[in-house]
């Protein structure tokens, strides 16, 4: 399942934290390792990905707040 | 707050060339661009930026920083004002601010510290982070060259890896905690591989991708390996070489504080329960009551005790010191006791007992393979007289080890002892001793420099032998030695 999650997250991260490369799949691993608690984030990152994939979301930055 | 008044607010900042650094700048101090520690006359100074002033004046204002300063966890610290500061005008005008620092008494290094040292200091980390994450900040950052020890305890000594937390981040520090406390710290623990080496070799830690390669198929469902070692590895490679910028998507997919918290509370538990069961010392439980008569060992305690005290020494070494019980009695009579040997569960032991006291600093260390000057430009890291200058070196029941086992010329070993210090106790182990029979048990016997006139010859090419004690029936021999030209301390 947490493989699954990890798979779906297509997510990689700029360099944005100061001097120190936090690594992207580690940034990534932190999602995963949230449980129960980071479910309801990886659902909302892949729904995102699918929606900008289908056209039906914008592509940049959104400024909308997670409900 | 005590602002520190700027002579010029709207300066441009600009740093001098590598080539006209201040001599007085701490050279292991420059991963970090928003400041840089300077040493002045034995005090601890930083130079910060403008944002990284910024942060510190946010932090130094909120309770559960003062809190952590209080109680000793995070190094003493105060802003310092332009007209206190010592620095050089060059210096001053590079930086928005500077802070001062309470001095640590010795430096030391994750490759010198025991498992238990470098678990507690560990503990520390995930501490702060649990702190700063649960008050708006974070901790930036996650090495054991933040932490030092004082009187045994950790102290987290790098302010500005305090910073805010920008909500829908996570935790920048987490992958170089791992490769720097938590998989040393599995090493030792899952397979008793002493993890000194591997901080020694390479300045950013065990990889993750070399930490996989450790842990084999076996010890996947151990604690930690199947998610920090062998998860975060496959996940580093799928998705290492991508450039696209996410902060925007973690952030609207609500990613919050919570799922760090988390995550560090489960790296808590899991450090926490990590044990080192050491086994299989040669030197361990070695004694040396063992070898004298109970008069004997007095004598000899009376010997140092004798020599710490008319030394007026404030530090002293002791090295090859096994058990610590000639650290105890010098500890007693100075500031401040290093107490160093080659046997890493020998150093564990002196550092988790109770009783010992506090103003030992034990450490592994090699006297045949020291600390080096190593990592960026060969001064990031330093070796152990860089750090410390002792007024009296205890060299007990050393000498046999490091002339016959390490092969180190008898000559040469003397020559070094006196490049540390200038007054000295060492004690020569004669051929009749059952520790010398021992080392020699399997080797042919080259050693013609081992003998106590040839110790003698040697030490008084550098210093005067002030007093001698013979002891065992002359098998062992305490000479104290003075250099005739007042030395170190």
């Amino acid at each position: 399942m947490k493989l699954t999650v990890g798979v779906l997250l297509l997510l990689v991260f700029s360099n944005a934290w100061a001097y120190l490369d936090p690594g992207t799949g580690s940034m990534m691993l932190q999602v995963i390792l949230g449980g129960v608690a980071a479910v309801g984030v990886a659902v909302k990152l892949y729904w995102h990905k699918l929606r900008v994939a289908f056209g039906l979301g914008k592509k940049e930055e959104s400024e909308e707040d997670s409900d | 707050m005590g602002l520190a008044r700027k002579k010029n607010p709207k300066k441009i900042q600009t740093k001098a060339p590598m080539n006209t650094l201040s001599s007085e700048v701490d050279t292991g101090s420059f991963r970090d661009r928003d400041g840089r520690v300077y040493r002045h006359q034995g005090r601890v100074l930083r130079g910060l930026s403008a944002s990284a002033l910024e942060n510190y004046r946010q932090l130094q204002s909120k309770k559960f920083y003062q809190k952590l300063v209080e109680s000793g966890k995070v190094v003493a610290t105060r802003e310092l004002l332009d007209e206190e500061n010592p620095l050089s005008e060059s210096v001053q005008a590079q930086w928005s601010g500077f802070l001062e620092h309470e001095p640590v008494p010795i430096i030391s290094y994750a490759y010198e510290w025991t498992f238990s040292m470098l678990k507690a200091a560990a503990s520390l980390q995930l501490h702060l982070v649990e702190r700063a994450i649960s008050n708006g900040f974070t901790v930036k950052d996650a090495t054991p060259y933040n932490v030092q020890f004082v009187n045994r305890r950790p102290v987290f000594i790098d302010i500005p890896s305090f910073e805010p937390l920008r909500e829908g981040e996570p935790w920048s520090g987490y992958r170089q905690f791992c490769e720097m406390f938590l998989f040393p710290l599995l090493l030792q623990s899952y397979k008793n591989c002493d993890f000194q080496p591997f901080m020694r070799a390479s300045i950013d830690g065990v990889g993750v991708h070399t930490a996989a390669s450790l842990f084999g198929f076996r010890d996947r469902f151990r604690k930690g390996v199947a998610s920090h070692v062998w998860l975060q590895a496959k996940l580093d490679r799928r998705y290492g070489g991508s450039s696209e910028n996410v902060r925007s998507s973690l952030k609207s997919a609500g990613f919050n504080r919570e799922l760090i918290l988390v995550n560090v509370r489960k790296l808590q538990k899991l450090v926490r329960k990590l044990e080192w069961r050491a086994t299989g010392s040669e030197w361990g439980d070695y004694s040396e009551f063992h070898n004298y008569s109970d008069e004997d060992h007095v004598r000899k305690e009376d010997f140092i005790r004798e020599a710490v005290t008319s030394s007026k020494a404030s530090v002293v070494w002791d090295i090859g010191c096994n058990t610590g019980q000639f650290s105890r009695i010098a500890a007693s009579l100075c500031k401040q006791v290093l107490s160093t040997d080659i046997d890493h569960v020998a150093v564990e032991r002196l550092f988790l007992n109770k009783e010992t006291p506090d103003n030992i600093l034990p450490l592994v260390q090699n006297v045949a393979d020291p600390s080096p000057n190593w990592g960026w430009r060969n001064s990031e890291r330093t070796d152990l007289q860089s750090r410390s200058d002792p007024g009296l070196v205890l060299c007990l029941a050393l000498i046999h080890h490091v002339v016959i086992t390490a092969n180190i010329p008898l000559a040469e070993f003397v020559d070094w002892l006196a490049s540390l210090t200038g007054k000295l106790v060492i004690e020569y182990v004669s051929r009749r001793d059952d520790k010398v029979k021992t080392l020699l048990r399997n080797k042919e016997d080259k050693y013609q420099d081992y003998s106590s006139e040839n110790l003698e010859a040697n030490l008084k090419r550098h210093f005067e032998v002030t007093r001698q004690e013979h002891l065992n029936n002359g098998d062992r021999t305490l000479f104290y030695c003075e250099k005739s030209q007042v030395g170190g301390d």
